[in-house]
């Protein structure tokens, strides 16, 4: 496996996790601090399977995301319900994140805080390109649909989407579902790359790192949280010398990006070349330009 | 019994100390509505700040306690007017200001990880040692913290229910708005209450600092005073108070009785328990936190 | 498009350094995974100035069969992910020959793993739990050597000393559950300790990053333990433990491991620590190595320390193999020849590796005690 291509998995890895939080985030207008916990919950649920149920690995990794899905209904569906938003769903979403941290921490079965060594590393440059692709066609679709005009008119003004029969708390949780899907997919990749897991690297650090990522991104925007995420992996990992700086850079990118484009790079701005869905209808012949 | 009390007096030390912090997150969610976020880089700069005044600066304790609570008042009225107030003045959603202080936090923590690296300082011993109390040992150092940690309490309730400036900040916790339509000058208060908080963290550096060594990632600990803010009521400082030493106590009785790699685990469940059920907290306020984004 | 076209023209800007970076060389590349950020710096300090001593000093006598050496260092920070990462990167990009490091269990568990799949050798320096270079089957990891003795040694040689010398009958310990190599000596400690009819009264845990340390100490005291381990190789962790004792009146007696050897400690909590105990693997006090440290400190301003001592143990072990691998420098060359290596002279002493646990071969232990915040030299077990 060549260098490169250990970047490219990287940059795929956190492209995943960004594209489900941007639609929770930049669609919906929920800000979770939790996503690292939704990518142990993949990782860990793909790597258990893989190694003690031999089962192929893209059959986990799909377990890992449904399994990471179901959970954050779990939680989700308790802290929507009570209308309770913004700030909350952040400090729930934190605390959860470290919940299940904590919770891997003391499960011996998993390796404890000592870490799972000798997962079987089955995540490919390809794979990991084709999950990126796969998933941002998905989200595209998911965001064009009426799902994704509700989860808009919802971060805009929840009362107003209620009084126009938007049911709020179904929208809300079907995003916070289709991001921990996507967080379970990307853990599963990681665990699949790494080849070995701990629960140190699931930490608040991670989760607000993808949340910086999909911040400076844009709201309302794929293309802006997936580029990104692309960067923000690649150049830290490409030039060496400016990894110890990379966290200072995000914080201050992000109190720029807060003070003078709260809509971040990208806002409202999608990259019409990758419209998957329309390319789609275009080869099927029922061409619609976007 | 000796062992329960002697858990029971370490566990509402490590409280007392969460307590100071904790009230500076509920005062500034009851006025502004978000979770200041950088607590932790408030007070690791002070605790640098304390540090390097005593130990480069050869400066005497209290002069070095005064350096810590100046960066600390500095550090928060900077971010109060370049990260903060802006958004404010704008009208942005709270939650962004959550975002800036995250943001303004990290890039500290981590230029200061950079400028000094991640190496323990330790503080010269500053009454070390302790009483003995019908076999229970009473830390010099927590009997003091806690003692600073309740005057700071009583100072800032005096503050806020027999001065003028109190009346004011009370006025913004009902009602932000309508206190500025009636004469509260916002930008003063806005800089009193972020000062109030910087003091709050420059003393918890030093007490920190002193407690366990000063490093970069000392901060970690505002985290559980978070959760002790959000125990007793976010917005409330009585709250603040109650939560902390419920969660210091509740934390040292895990650690002994169940298991100490259990404890951050209740206090994390507690967190998001506490959120789900009882949103309120202990003592928060009847209307919940906040309703809208 | 534009936009597009100038965001493709910048991740070609951004990875041309990279691609240009991959020069081919006839140097011999050796990775070293190492800690020179964070709170532990202070191992991979000394090493790496002691690693590059002695390739200048290989490369200016010609070299290994007319090939130079060359170092490529990264810095884990102490952390598994990093290490894990580095290790990778060292492989794929680097295409290093051998790996020197890691210097803690917890981080050589998961690269040995890595090490096996790439077929590139790793000679742990200082990571002494059992499962670094077998696997939980008692299987030898084939790509895994190391050259310090393994955590059963300091264990069982703690607890013969603290039974038999010390004459202490009801032992506690103190665990970092995170970290492999503190359960690893906990559990060997305890087993000795109890065959030689002593009793364990507190086993108290803690998890990395831990900073309070009293609810466990406050049951210590009250087992009415008269010896207490503390097997952590994090001086934070120690000497917070130290300070906390003192602050509850708890006055015991100290046991500690070969990670307690950092002056940082003694800086921290020296006075709390006086007369504590601890094995180690060498002494940089032993009078065979005075003359190198002496020189060590007059050309760098850093004093020599044991994590230098292993990492050149290491690198001579590496140039070894590397001789006898002769014209074909490749990883199943290698692994072979440092598994031949018998009673070779490297840095510490002269090194055996056995084949059936690529552990070094009777390696002693030497107990140390502090006193007046220095290391001193107590008593030396040669193995059975």
């Amino acid at each position: 496996m060549g260098y490169l291509q250990s970047v490219v998995i990287l940059c795929c890895i956190s492209a995943v996790a960004a594209l489900g939080l941007a639609i929770l985030t930049g669609y919906t207008g929920l800000y979770s601090l939790g996503h690292a916990g939704f990518m142990a919950v993949g990782a860990y649920c793909a790597a258990w399977l893989v190694m003690r149920l031999h089962i192929p690995f893209a059959l986990a990794l799909l377990a890992g995301s449904v399994a990471a899905a179901l959970l954050s209904l779990v939680i989700g569906y308790p802290a929507l319900r009570s209308r309770l938003r913004g700030d909350y769903f952040a400090v729930v979403t934190l605390g959860f994140g470290e919940v299940v941290r904590l919770l891997l921490n003391n499960t011996p079965a998993l390796g404890g805080a000592i870490g799972l060594p000798d997962v079987p590393v089955r995540t490919s440059g390809w794979l990991a390109l084709a999950a990126v692709v796969l998933a941002f066609g998905l989200a595209q679709a998911f965001t064009r649909s009426q799902w994704g005009r509700n989860c808009i008119a919802c971060r805009l003004d929840p009362l107003t989407a209620r009084t126009l029969g938007v049911d709020v708390l179904r929208t809300q949780l079907t995003a916070l579902a289709v991001s921990a899907f996507y967080a379970g997919a990307a853990g599963a990749l990681l665990a699949g790359y790494m080849g070995y897991l701990s629960p140190a690297m699931f930490t608040l650090a991670r989760s607000s790192e993808l949340l910086a990522a999909v911040i400076l991104g844009g709201v309302q925007s794929l293309a802006g949280p997936l580029l990104a995420a692309l960067l923000l992996t690649a150049v830290p990992e490409l030039l060496r010398f400016a990894a110890s700086w990379r966290l200072v850079l995000y914080g201050a990118l992000l109190v720029v990006t807060m003070l003078w484009r709260p809509q971040g790079l990208l806002g409202y701005y999608e990259l019409p070349a990758l419209n998957l869905p329309s390319l789609w209808r275009r080869m099927r012949g029922k061409g619609e330009l976007p | 019994m000796t062992i329960i009390l002697q858990q029971l007096v370490s566990g509402l030390s490590i409280g007392a100390v969460y307590a100071l912090l904790a009230v500076g997150y509920a005062l500034v969610y009851s006025i502004y509505g978000f979770t200041n976020w950088s607590f932790d880089a408030l007070l690791v700069s002070a605790a640098f700040g304390a540090y390097y005044a005593l130990s480069l600066f050869k400066l005497p304790l209290w002069a070095a306690v005064l350096a810590a609570l100046a960066l600390g008042i500095g550090l928060a009225l900077m971010l109060e007017l370049f990260a903060y107030r802006p958004l404010r003045r704008r009208g942005a959603p709270r939650v962004l200001m959550l975002i800036s202080a995250m943001g303004a936090n990290l890039a500290l923590i981590n230029l200061i990880n950079l400028a000094f690296g991640g190496a323990l300082r330790a503080f010269p011993p500053f009454l070390s040692g302790s009483w003995q109390v019908a076999g229970i040992a009473i830390g010099r150092l927590d009997a003091l913290a806690a003692l600073l940690a309740l005057l700071l309490l009583a100072g800032l309730r005096w503050l806020l229910y027999h001065t003028r400036a109190g009346l004011g900040i009370r006025a913004s916790t009902m009602d932000f708005t309508t206190a500025s339509l009636m004469g509260v000058d916002n930008n003063a208060l806005a800089l009193l209450v972020f000062g109030i908080s910087g003091v709050l963290a420059g003393v918890s550096g030093v007490v920190y600092g002193m407690k366990y060594a000063v490093y970069p990632y000392l901060g970690l600990v505002t985290l559980k005073a978070m959760i002790a803010a959000v125990i007793g009521g976010l917005g409330s400082l009585e709250g603040a108070l109650l939560g902390s030493l419920l969660l210091g106590v509740l934390e040292t009785f895990v650690s002994a009785f169940i298991s100490s790699t259990y404890r951050d685990l209740f206090s994390f469940a507690a967190l998001v328990l506490i959120l789900l059920i009882f949103p309120n907290g202990l003592l928060g306020a009847r209307r919940p936190p906040i309703l809208e984004g | 498009m534009r936009r597009l076209v100038s965001a493709a023209l910048m991740l070609l800007l951004v990875l041309c350094p990279a691609l240009a970076g991959c020069s081919a060389s006839n140097a011999i590349k050796i990775g070293v995974l190492s800690i020179s950020s964070g709170p532990d710096a202070y191992v991979g300090q000394a090493s790496e100035l002691a690693l590059q001593d002695r390739v200048a000093e290989v490369n200016a006598a010609g070299g290994i069969n007319g090939r130079k050496l060359e170092l490529v260092i990264y810095d884990t920070r102490g952390e598994v992910t990093e290490a894990v990462s580095a290790a990778r990167r060292l492989i794929e990009q680097d295409k290093v020959t051998a790996i020197i490091g890691p210097s803690w269990s917890g981080a050589a568990i998961p690269v040995a793993a890595i090490a096996d799949a790439a077929q590139v050798p790793v000679v742990a320096t200082t990571a002494s739990n059992v499962l670094v270079t077998v696997d939980e089957n008692g299987a030898v990891r084939p790509y895994m050597f190391r050259v310090c003795f393994i955590d059963p040694y300091q264990g069982y040689a703690l607890a013969d000393f603290a039974a038999r010398e010390l004459g202490k009958k009801q032992a506690a310990f103190i665990t970092d559950i995170s970290s492999p190599y503190s359960v690893g000596i906990q559990q060997y400690f305890g087993a000795q300790f109890t065959a030689l009819g002593g009793q364990i009264v507190a086993e108290e845990g803690y998890q990395a990053n831990e900073t309070e340390f009293r609810p466990q100490l406050t049951k210590v005291a009250a087992s009415g333990a008269d010896v207490l381990l503390v097997p952590s190789a994090t001086y934070r962790d120690i000497a917070l433990v130290a300070k906390q004792a003192t602050g509850l009146g708890l006055q015991i007696q100290y046991l500690g491991v070969d990670g307690w050897m950092a002056d940082e400690l003694l800086a921290m909590s020296g006075p709390e620590l006086e007369g504590a105990y601890l094995a180690s693997g060498v002494s940089t006090e032993a009078p065979e190595f005075q003359a190198y440290n002496a020189a060590f400190l007059a050309k760098h301003n850093v004093k020599a320390s044991v994590y230098a001592y292993y990492s050149l143990d290491a690198l001579m072990a590496l140039e070894y193999a590397i001789r006898q691998a002769g014209a074909e420098v490749s990883g199943p060359a290698i692994r072979a020849a440092l598994e031949g290596i018998r009673d070779v002279p490297v840095f510490t002493s002269s090194l055996t590796i056995e084949p059936d646990t690529h552990n070094p071969h009777n390696k002693p232990v030497v107990i140390l005690q502090i006193q007046n915040s220095q290391w001193v030299n107590v008593k030396t077990y040669e193995p059975r």
